[in-house]
């Protein structure tokens, strides 16, 4: 197995070891979420390092249910922390996968969408690992059904060599050429349907979120905070 | 012809087909469609451009008859054994042979074989089996390029031959997002009212999913069936006049209609809801013994808000 360094990598050494460590803790499901969150926070750093001054539009964070609460948390954490807090808008959204006669889907059964603005708006996408993409495909093309962002970043710690090209393929050129892809470690290798090193194995059960189908049953915190802000019968 | 005679039709083999090829056109011609047909499934899986031609003409026809109880489900062939081979659709009053090519140029007449000859074969090939108004089709990723087939198209072909668009994209996605013509077929087949663009793809994956069980020739309403069962929630599988929201459960029904902020639709045989920003389908259809269950489930534990109904949700 081969894996090689992106260019965020070499500015962040301490983030490429947050990756390394995650492989090692299996059965760790706390420090596993916690290590995740703090990556979501290296990768916020990259997102928000990438923005003009001028920067006034929504930053809309799109994340699966197994992602919100620990590395989509984390990449909100930086945003807030930067003075972005009030731009954030959160679009949580769970996913099935299936594959049938060599056709793979991923359809969104579930989500959660704060509303945003159609124009201005910037897109983070957020995925503990990407891989043949068609997660974070069907994830993408919900959102563009709300709104064309002004910029797309899809973030992720790990991805598949190729996994770019991959998701570019799936939308017409105009669009794809704008996709701005932030990882730290680039995998070559796939045993099975999990690459390898990757992220130390089935991200819901490294996350203590049980399998494909029980992390679907699970309503992230922070899911439930933003929520009861914005809702005062959900409380 | 009766229903009786289309699906007599619908099991007449390969080999009687090549027989009757032999018969007609000598054995050579037989060798030439044998060889066609056998390239043909070989090379099924990556011919792209043809298996996303026949889940559309399947989504076509499900828009079609979804609805019609009167009329009987047509079949649909893939690679059959015959001259014109992609795909063919067996109506009861007509039987439609599709030829896909994936080209900058096509000719009707260059070559040893040329293409005029076998829409002449397949259509009199159709004649002696009877087929009901058999008509042939060249199919091209360019309206220019159909443009100049129509010019062009030999006049011992021109009765029962067509030339038909149909886009050529690399995935399903593509063919969704760049063609609103493709959106506009879909929609009816959703399993909500509004869908946005990934629940269109995951209409068309299902079929395309289904097609991939196709066995030669099927019927169409099978296609559909296999569809929704490898991938629950995907596709309306009921016709869109039945009044889907009376299948409620009426106590169901009662609780929901008391919960604030929550509003739910099951006009196309799905129960989908929304409540403060969040949303969702439950992904079998509301006959299903797993719906009844979860109908059962709330009206047992009778919530008295959203916060108390959601967990009750797969």
């Amino acid at each position: 197995m081969s894996s090689y360094l992106t260019e965020f990598a070499t500015r962040d050494p301490e983030a490429v070891q947050l990756v390394r460590d995650l492989t090692d803790l299996k059965g760790r499901v706390e420090e596993y979420r916690q290590h995740m969150k703090e990556l979501g926070e290296h990768l916020g750093r990259c997102v928000v390092d990438s923005f003009s001054a001028e920067m006034s539009g929504d930053i809309c964070v799109v994340c699966t249910v197994e992602d919100a609460d620990f590395l989509a948390q984390g990449v909100i954490n930086t945003l807030e922390d930067k003075g972005y807090g009030g731009h954030v808008r959160l679009v949580c959204l769970w996913n099935e996968r299936a594959k049938a006669n060599g056709v793979s889907i991923s359809p969104i059964v579930k989500q959660y969408h704060e509303e945003f603005s159609a124009e201005g708006s910037i897109f983070v996408i957020v995925k503990s690992i990407i891989s043949g993409a068609c997660v974070v495909k069907t994830n993408l093309l919900r959102v563009l059904s709300f709104a064309r962002p002004e910029r797309i970043f899809v973030v992720a710690p790990v991805m598949l060599d190729g996994a770019d090209d991959r998701l570019r393929d799936e939308f017409p050129s105009t669009l794809a050429e704008s996709f701005e892809f932030v990882h730290y470690v680039t995998d070559t290798e796939k045993q099975g349907e999990e690459v390898v090193p990757g992220i130390g194995g089935s991200v819901y059960e490294n996350l203590g979120l049980g399998d494909s189908k029980e992390k679907n049953t699970y309503l992230p915190h922070i899911v439930k905070n933003r929520r009861a802000r914005i809702y005062a019968a959900c409380v | 012809m009766s229903v009786a005679e289309g699906a007599t039709l619908l099991l007449r083999n390969a080999e009687e087909r090549f027989t009757a090829i032999e018969k007609l056109w000598g054995s050579d011609y037989r060798d030439y469609a044998k060889r066609k047909n056998i390239g043909g499934n070989n090379s099924q899986k990556g011919t792209r451009y043809e298996d996303l031609f026949l889940a559309v003409k399947v989504a076509e026809m499900v828009v079609d008859f979804l609805d019609d109880d009167n009329s009987p489900w047509p079949s649909v062939g893939s690679q059959v054994a015959g001259l014109v081979d992609d795909v063919a659709l067996y109506f009861e009053t007509k039987t439609n042979y599709f030829q896909c090519k994936n080209a900058k140029s096509v000719s009707w007449t260059a070559g040893a074989r040329p293409i005029s000859q076998d829409f002449e074969r397949q259509y009199l090939l159709a004649g002696h089996f009877g087929e009901p108004n058999p008509s042939t089709w060249m199919v091209v990723p360019s309206r220019d390029l159909k443009a100049a087939l129509l010019a062009n198209m030999p006049q011992n072909i021109g009765s029962h031959s067509d030339v038909a668009f149909f886009p050529y994209c690399r995935n399903i996605f593509l063919l969704v997002q760049e063609h609103e013509f493709i959106k506009e077929l879909l929609r009816p087949l959703a399993t909500v009212e509004a869908p946005s663009d990934d629940q269109l793809c995951g209409v068309l994956s299902v079929l395309l999913a289904g097609c991939g069980q196709l066995q030669e020739r099927c019927h169409v309403r099978q296609i559909l069936e296999w569809s929704a069962k490898l991938h629950p929630g995907q596709i309306r599988m009921g016709p869109a006049s039945k009044n889907w929201n009376e299948v409620l459960e009426p106590a169901l029904v009662e609780i929901l209609a008391m919960m604030e902020g929550l509003s739910y639709d099951a006009r196309r045989g799905f129960f989908s809801w929304v409540a403060f920003g969040t949303s969702g389908l439950f992904p079998f259809n509301c006959s299903d013994p797993r719906f009844k269950e979860f109908s059962a489930k709330v009206v047992e534990n009778q919530p008295k808000s959203f916060l108390e109904l959601e967990p009750l949700f797969p």
